[in-house]
C-alpha cells in the first residue's frame, strides 16, 4: 500500500515544477526561460498531470480512512468522494479569495462562484448520501457532533454560502469572500466533525 | 507443522489470575507500563485496559451485578491476536496493520519502536513449546493446539455447558463467518461486546475498491462540473471582451 | 485437634475427587491460583464448587453458589451446617458411630454453653504472666470423657523399651461409649443440643447469609457426603486470622466428621498454605510452643524439670504418640550428638524451655516494653504485615539491634527512614537508636534446599546459578551465623551455654563446590540427612519413624519427616517419578509426603470398618483378605498389617490400645474427636463469639467474645467498642493475586506491580453514595489503632447484610 506515498512524491514533484513555471511568469529577470514549464506542451502536460493527482491525492485522505478499523471512517466506502467533493469546493473558495486580493475579471470570479455552487450541491448530496451508507452507525451522531455536522457543515458551510450568492443580501464586494469563507469553514468543520466523532464512537 | 494451530479460549474457566500476561512478558521481554508504575484504571481488577505493543495478553473484568445482587457474575477473558486466517504476513514496518486490524490489537512498542503483537511465541512453537501463556494458565483456560482438536474440545464443552443449564454459552471465530476464521477463537456466555470484542468485525481493506471507484466517479463528477463551467467561463469572457 | 495432625488432610490434586467444594475463609482462585486448578477440573467433571465469603471475588465468580457472610461469622454458618446435617438425619451414622467419638460418655460435671449463657465449665480468670495476653482461661478437668469405673491401670507389662513403663503408667481405664447415641451424656447427644440454636433463622441473623442460600449450601454439602459421594472443604487465613482461628478449623473437621468425609478421597479439610514451605516451617518449627515434629515445646510453666518428667507429661499412653519417647531422644541426638547420653538425660536440661507466649504479637509488644535488644527479620515484614503495624514500626524503634534478610530493602528495614511514624513526625530518624542490619538475599532458584508445601510434601529444589554479589542463602547465612556464635561461646565455662558448646552444627561440604563462587555454601543435604536421622553408630540413613529408638542409638531431627532420605543416593525430596496418565493421581514417586510418603491422612477411614470400600466411586485403601494386610492407591495412614477385625487390648499402649476400625491413629482413643476433651484451650465445642471487634451483639449468646481470647490492652493497642458509631464498618484486609503477602517479593517486579499499581479499598456502591464517594477518590480509613489513604473502587460485588435486623456496610 505505498500508492499514496508515491502519489504524494510525485504530486510534490510537479506542484514544484508549476511553483518554478510561475517564478519564471513573474517577470524577473533571467527567471524568463523558465516560463516553459507552464506554457506550450510541456506546461500543459505538467499541469494536467498535476491536477490528476491533486485529485488522487483529494480522495486518497478519505479512502485511508475508510481502510482503517474505526468506527465510522471503516463503516462506509463514501469518505473518499465525500473529502474530494469537498475538497474541490474549498479549492474553488480558496481561488476566490485568492482572486479577490488579485483583483481578477469580475468573469473569472462569477464563474468561480458558479463552479463553487455545483460542487456544494454535489457535496451535500454525497453527504447525504454518506449519511445513509453508515446505517446504525450513524446514531452517533445524534449528539453533540451530529448537530455540528448539520450547522456548522450543512448550514453554515454549504446553505448559507449559497443563500448569500443566490440573494446577495450583503453588500455587493462583501458577498463572494463571506460565502467563500463560510465554505472554507465549512469544510474544516467536515473533517473535525469525521475525524474526532469516530474517536467518540 | 504443516497443520494449523492456534488458540481456544474458554471463558468459563478462567479466574483471571493474569499468569497469562506476566509469562506473555517474560518470555517476549515486552516492557511494563510507564516502568511499572502505572495507575489504577477504577475498571475492575483491569488496570491493563487494552491490547496493544506492549500488551500481547490482555485480561477483560466484565462485573454484571443487579442493583439487589440477587444476580449477579464476574466475567474474566484473556483476549489475545485473534490471528485471523487470511491475514497479511509481510511487514515492510508501513504501521498501516495498527489502523487495519479489526480488533485493535495491534500497537507500537515503544521499545522497539515497531508495530508488535502476539506471535504465537513462534520461538517456542519452533522447538515444539506451548505458548507461554498457555503453558501458564492454571485452569486451563487458554488451550493450544491444532486447531481442528481445539474446535472439537470446544464444542464439546458448548454441549456440556448447556445440558448443565448455560445455555448462553456459545463460540466466536471457530467457524469461518467471522473473517473467513479465527485461529484465536473463544467461549463466551455474553454478546461479544460484553467482552469488547466486535460482534460483526469486517475486514476495513474491504472497502479500498469501492472507496476508490466512489472517489474515481467524484473525480468525474468535480472535472464534468469544471468542464462545463469552463464552456460558460468561455462564453462569458467573449461577452466581457464584447463589452469593454 | 479433632484428628490428630495439624495439617491438610488432603492434597490438592485429589479435590478432582470431590464431588462439592466449599471454599470458605479463602480466596483459593485468587491466592492459590494452582491448586485452584484441581477445583476447576472437578467442576468440569461437575462437581458443585460452593464459596462462603464476606466478597465476591474471583472464586466467586467461579463458584455455583456464593453465600455471603459477615466476617467473622464462620463459626455461625458452619455450626448451622451441623445442625442440620443432624436435624435432618443426613450424618453419615455408620462412619459417625465407628469412626468418631460420638459414641463417648463425657463427664457428668461438663457443663455446655446452653447451661452457662455461652461458655463452658471451668472457665477462671487468668492469673498468669500478663505477657501472654489472655483475658480469661479454662480448666479443662470437667471436658474429660467418662471412664470405667473399675478399669484401673493394669499391671505393668514386662519393660521393652527404656521409657516404656513410664508411658503405661500413663494408661487410663477405657472410656464409657453408647453406640446406640442414645445417652444424653454420649458426645453426640451435646453436640445436638449445643447446636440446636444455630437454626437457618438464626444462621440469616448472625452471619447476613439469606436462609434460602445457605439451605442450597446445606442441601449441596449433604447430599454430596456419604459412602458414594465427598464433599471437600477448603480454607486459608480467612479462618486462622481470628482471634478463635484453631475453633472455626475444628468446627469445619467435626462437620466433616458427622459426615464421614475424613480420610476418603474428595473429602478433608484442605489448609491453604499462603506462603513458600509455610508447612514446613510449623514441621521443623519456627513455632515457639512446639519443637520438630509437633512435640510440646518444653516449658518452665508445666512438670518438664527432666527428660523423664517431660515424657511423663507429654506422652499418651495410647495413640502412636506412645512413641514419643523414641522421637525426642532421637531428636536430642540430633541436638546435641554424642554429648547427648543417657547420664545427662540426652541433654534435656541444655534445651531451651519456654515461659509463656513467645508468637510475635506478645514478641512486640515486649519488644515495645523495651525487653527486647534485637530481632531477626527474614522473609518477614512486620512493619506492612504484622496487625497494628503501627505499634509493630514502633516496637522496632526501641530495638537495640534489627537484622533484616531479604531479596529488597523492604519496610520493616527502612521504618527508621521511611515509616508513616518518621514522615509524620512521630518519630524522629535521630532519635531512633536501633542499629539496622541489612543482608541480601539469595533467591530460590539460587541454592539448593526443600519446600514442604500445602499437602505436607517436601519437594527439593535444586541451585541454578550462584546468586549475585553479597546476596546469600538462608541456610548459609543461618549456618556461619551459628557457626560464629559457637566460636564465640566456646571458652564459656557458664553452665547456661552448654547447649551452645554442645549442639550439632557441621553442615560444611566435604569438597568445596567447583561451580560456584561461594565455597562455603553449607551442604543442605547434610541438613537434610540430620532432619531425616541416621544410626548414631554407622552414621546408616533410618529409612522410616519406625526405625527411632529411645535409647540414643539413633538421631533424627523431625521424626515426621523420617524416610524422606533413606539412603545417600535416595534423597525423595528430589524424586520426580510421575503416575502414568490415567492413574488415580496419588503420584507416590513424586516428592515425599509426611507421614511416611501418605497423601491423605487417616485413610483407613475410606474403607468400611470390615475393610471393604465404602462404595466402588469411593475406594482408595481397603483390606486385601488375601494377602492380610491394607493396601490400596495411597500408603496406609494404618499399621499395615492390622486386620478390621483385630481388637483393642485393654492393657495395650501405643496403637495396640486400639482395634482395627480406629482410623485415627494419632488420637488416644483412635477415634476423630467430635468433642474435644483435650488440645483446645478455648472450650471442646466451637461456638460462635463475635470478633474481638463487632458492630454488633452477639446474637446467639450472652458471651459476646470468647472468654479466653487473647487481648494486650495498652494505650497504643485500643479496640473499638461495640456498636461505636466512629467505627460502624467492617473492615476486610486481603491479598490479591498479582502480589504476595506484603508484596516484598512483587511490588519490586514490574510486570506484576503494573497489574495492581495502588492500594485500593472495595466499597458497595451504598456505602459509597451516601458519602459522596466516586470511584477511584481518595479515602481515609481508620481503625482506633492506625489510619491510611486508599482509592476507592466502588463496586457492586461489594454488597452490604443486614445483621440482627441492621444494615452493616462492609469494605
Amino acid at each position: 500500500m505505498s500508492v499514496g506515498s508515491w502519489a504524494l512524491a510525485l504530486f510534490g514533484a510537479f506542484a514544484f515544477l508549476s511553483f518554478v513555471g510561475a517564478l519564471g511568469e513573474s517577470g524577473r529577470p533571467g527567471l524568463a526561460p523558465l516560463v516553459v514549464l507552464r506554457r506550450g506542451v510541456l506546461g500543459e502536460v505538467i499541469t494536467v498531470l498535476g491536477g490528476l493527482l491533486g485529485f488522487f491525492l483529494a480522495g486518497y485522505t478519505g479512502v485511508l480512512l475508510a481502510v482503517t478499523n474505526r468506527p465510522i471512517w471503516s463503516d462506509t466506502p463514501l469518505l473518499g468522494v465525500l473529502f474530494l467533493v469537498s475538497a474541490a469546493s474549498i479549492s474553488a473558495a480558496a481561488l476566490i479569495l485568492l482572486g479577490l486580493r488579485r483583483g481578477i475579471p469580475a468573469y473569472s470570479l462569477s464563474w468561480l462562484e458558479r463552479i463553487d455552487g455545483w460542487l456544494m450541491l454535489l457535496e451535500l448530496l454525497v453527504l447525504i448520501a454518506f449519511v445513509v451508507s453508515l446505517g446504525p452507525v450513524a446514531r452517533v451522531w445524534l449528539r453533540a457532533w451530529g448537530a455540528l455536522l448539520v450547522v456548522g457543515v450543512v448550514f453554515v458551510g454549504i446553505l448559507l454560502p449559497l443563500a448569500l450568492r443566490w440573494r446577495r443580501w450583503l453588500p455587493g464586494r462583501l458577498t463572494a469572500p463571506t460565502a467563500a469563507l463560510l465554505v472554507l469553514v465549512g469544510g474544516f468543520i467536515l473533517r473535525v466533525v469525521i475525524v474526532l466523532s469516530s474517536e467518540s464512537a | 507443522m504443516a497443520e494449523p494451530m492456534g488458540f481456544f479460549t474458554d471463558t468459563t474457566v478462567c479466574i483471571g489470575c493474569k499468569a497469562c500476561e506476566v509469562a506473555c512478558k517474560e518470555w517476549n521481554q515486552l516492557p511494563s507500563t510507564n516502568g511499572g508504575a502505572n495507575t489504577l484504571s477504577g475498571q475492575s481488577y483491569d488496570n491493563t485496559r487494552q491490547l496493544d505493543g506492549i500488551h500481547w495478553r490482555h485480561v477483560r473484568f466484565i462485573e454484571q451485578f443487579d442493583a439487589d445482587r440477587h444476580d449477579g457474575r464476574w466475567l474474566m477473558m484473556s483476549d489475545v491476536c485473534k490471528h485471523c486466517a487470511h491475514a497479511s504476513d509481510a511487514c515492510n514496518g508501513c504501521r498501516d496493520c495498527i489502523g487495519a486490524c479489526p480488533f485493535g490489537v495491534i500497537d507500537i512498542n515503544p521499545v522497539s519502536g515497531t508495530a508488535q503483537k502476539c506471535t504465537l511465541c513462534y520461538d517456542r512453537m519452533q522447538v515444539g513449546l506451548t505458548p507461554a501463556c498457555a503453558k501458564a494458565c492454571p485452569t486451563e483456560s487458554i488451550k493450544f493446539g491444532p486447531l481442528e482438536e481445539l474446535r472439537r474440545k470446544a464444542r464439546g464443552r458448548v454441549a456440556q455447558l448447556h445440558e448443565r443449564g448455560h445455555t448462553a454459552a456459545y463460540l466466536y471465530g471457530d467457524d469461518e463467518k467471522i473473517l473467513g476464521g479465527l485461529n484465536s477463537f473463544y467461549l463466551l456466555e455474553d454478546k461479544p461486546e460484553v467482552y469488547g470484542l466486535p460482534a460483526d468485525p469486517k475486514m476495513p481493506s474491504r472497502n479500498l475498491f469501492p472507496a476508490s471507484m466512489f472517489s474515481g466517479l467524484g473525480a468525474l463528477m468535480v472535472g464534468l462540473v469544471g468542464l462545463l463551467s469552463f464552456r460558460q467561463r468561455r462564453m462569458d469572457a467573449v461577452a466581457g471582451r464584447d463589452n469593454v | 485437634m479433632r484428628l490428630g495432625r495439624g495439617a491438610a488432610t488432603t492434597f490438592p490434586r485429589n479435590l478432582v475427587e470431590s464431588d462439592c467444594i466449599v471454599i470458605e475463609g479463602s480466596n483459593m482462585a485468587e491466592c492459590h491460583p494452582v491448586a485452584f486448578r484441581w477445583v476447576m477440573q472437578a467442576k468440569l467433571k461437575g462437581a458443585k464448587v460452593i464459596h462462603v465469603d464476606p466478597r465476591f471475588t474471583r472464586t466467586s465468580a467461579m463458584a455455583d453458589i456464593h453465600a455471603p457472610i459477615r466476617a467473622g461469622s464462620d463459626i455461625a454458618f458452619l455450626g448451622g451446617l451441623i445442625r442440620y446435617a443432624i436435624e435432618h438425619e443426613k450424618y453419615f451414622r455408620e462412619y459417625v458411630v465407628n469412626y468418631t467419638n460420638a459414641a463417648t460418655l463425657v463427664r457428668e460435671d461438663f457443663k455446655d454453653t446452653e447451661d452457662l449463657k455461652g461458655v463452658f465449665s471451668g472457665l477462671m480468670d487468668y492469673t498468669g504472666d500478663p505477657l501472654n495476653g489472655f483475658v480469661g482461661q479454662y480448666n479443662p478437668e470437667t471436658w474429660q470423657y467418662q471412664r470405667e469405673a473399675d478399669g484401673a491401670a493394669p499391671a505393668p507389662a514386662p519393660a521393652g523399651g527404656s521409657f516404656e513403663s513410664l508411658v503405661r503408667a500413663n494408661l487410663k481405664p477405657a472410656p464409657v461409649r453408647d453406640p446406640t447415641l442414645q445417652h444424653p451424656r454420649t458426645v453426640f447427644q451435646i453436640l445436638k443440643r449445643h447446636f440446636s440454636r444455630y437454626t437457618p433463622a438464626m444462621v440469616e441473623r448472625v452471619t447476613g447469609c439469606p436462609k434460602e442460600t445457605f439451605l442450597k449450601v446445606a442441601e449441596a454439602v449433604t447430599a454430596n457426603s456419604g459412602p458414594d459421594k465427598t464433599t471437600a472443604f477448603c480454607y486459608a487465613v480467612g479462618w486462622t486470622q481470628h482471634t478463635y482461628g484453631p475453633q472455626v478449623i475444628s468446627c469445619c473437621a467435626l462437620l466433616q466428621l458427622l459426615l464421614g468425609n475424613v480420610g476418603r478421597p474428595g473429602g478433608g479439610v484442605l489448609a491453604l498454605r499462603g506462603h513458600a514451605t509455610i508447612q514446613g516451617s510449623t514441621d521443623v518449627p519456627t513455632l515457639y510452643h512446639s519443637i520438630h515434629g509437633y512435640m510440646g515445646a518444653p516449658s518452665i510453666l508445666k512438670k518438664h524439670e527432666t527428660l523423664a518428667d517431660y515424657l511423663k507429661a507429654e506422652t499418651p499412653a495410647t495413640s502412636y504418640w506412645a512413641n514419643m519417647p523414641k522421637f525426642m531422644v532421637s531428636y536430642l541426638k540430633s541436638m546435641y550428638g554424642a554429648a547427648a547420653t543417657r547420664d545427662n538425660d540426652f541433654g534435656y536440661a541444655w534445651h531451651p524451655r519456654i515461659s509463656g507466649d513467645h508468637s510475635h504479637m506478645p514478641m512486640m509488644i515486649a519488644m515495645a516494653d523495651g525487653k527486647v535488644k534485637g530481632m531477626f527479620a527474614m522473609g518477614q515484614n512486620p512493619a506492612v504485615g504484622g496487625q497494628n503495624a503501627r505499634l509493630q514500626r514502633r516496637a522496632l524503634s526501641k530495638l537495640d539491634w534489627l537484622v533484616v534478610k531479604d531479596n529488597f530493602e523492604t519496610e520493616t528495614a527502612a521504618f527508621w527512614y521511611n515509616s508513616p511514624e518518621v514522615k509524620g513526625g512521630e518519630l524522629r530518624t535521630e532519635d531512633i537508636r536501633t542499629e539496622v542490619f541489612f543482608f541480601p538475599s539469595a533467591q530460590v532458584g539460587e541454592s539448593d534446599g526443600s519446600f514442604t508445601n500445602t499437602q505436607r510434601l517436601i519437594q527439593w529444589h535444586h541451585k541454578a546459578a550462584d546468586p549475585p554479589g553479597d546476596c546469600r542463602s538462608d541456610i548459609w547465612f543461618t549456618y556461619h551465623l551459628g557457626k560464629r556464635l559457637k566460636k564465640l561461646y566456646a571458652p564459656s565455662t557458664l553452665p547456661r551455654d552448654e547447649g551452645v558448646k554442645a549442639l550439632t552444627w557441621d553442615y560444611d561440604r566435604d569438597t568445596p563446590p567447583a561451580d560456584s563462587r561461594i565455597k562455603d555454601e553449607p551442604d543442605a543435604r547434610k541438613i537434610l540427612k540430620e532432619i531425616n536421622g541416621y544410626d548414631t553408630a554407622t552414621g546408616a540413613h533410618l529409612p522410616n519413624f519406625a526405625a527411632l529408638k529411645d535409647d540414643g542409638s539413633t538421631t533424627a531431627a523431625s521424626w515426621i519427616y523420617c524416610g524422606v532420605f533413606p539412603a545417600p543416593d535416595q534423597n525423595r525430596a528430589a524424586s520426580q517419578n510421575p503416575d502414568p496418565p490415567g492413574g488415580v493421581g496419588t503420584h507416590l514417586g513424586w516428592g515425599y509426603s509426611w507421614p511416611a510418603n501418605r497423601r491423605i491422612m487417616y485413610n483407613r477411614a475410606s474403607a468400611r470398618p470390615d475393610g471393604k470400600p465404602w462404595s466402588e466411586r469411593k475406594k482408595y485403601v481397603w483390606w486385601d483378605g488375601q494377602k492380610q494386610e491394607w493396601t490400596g492407591y495411597d500408603i496406609p495412614d494404618f499399621p499395615v498389617k492390622k486386620a478390621p477385625s483385630a481388637p483393642a487390648r485393654a492393657d495395650g499402649i501405643g496403637l495396640d490400645a486400639h482395634s482395627g476400625t480406629d482410623p485415627f491413629i494419632m488420637k488416644a482413643d483412635g477415634k476423630g474427636w467430635l468433642f474435644a476433651p483435650a488440645g483446645l484451650i478455648d472450650g471442646p465445642l466451637p461456638t460462635h463469639y463475635e470478633p474481638i471487634e463487632s458492630p454488633v451483639q452477639n446474637p446467639l449468646y450472652k458471651q459476646q467474645a470468647s472468654p479466653v481470647l487473647k487481648y494486650w490492652k495498652r494505650e497504643d493497642n485500643q479496640l473499638a467498642a461495640v456498636g461505636d458509631s466512629r467505627y460502624p464498618h467492617v473492615l476486610t484486609t486481603y491479598r490479591l493475586t498479582e502480589h504476595h503477602l506484603t508484596g516484598v517479593m512483587s511490588r519490586w517486579l514490574p510486570w506484576l506491580a503494573e497489574l495492581q499499581p495502588e492500594l485500593f479499598v472495595e466499597l458497595s456502591p451504598e456505602l459509597a453514595e451516601p458519602k459522596g464517594i466516586n470511584n477511584l477518590d481518595w479515602v481515609r480509613i481508620s481503625t482506633p489503632r492506625g489510619s491510611t489513604r486508599a482509592r476507592a473502587l466502588v463496586t457492586r460485588r461489594m454488597r452490604p447484610l443486614t445483621i440482627n435486623g441492621e444494615t452493616v456496610h462492609r469494605r
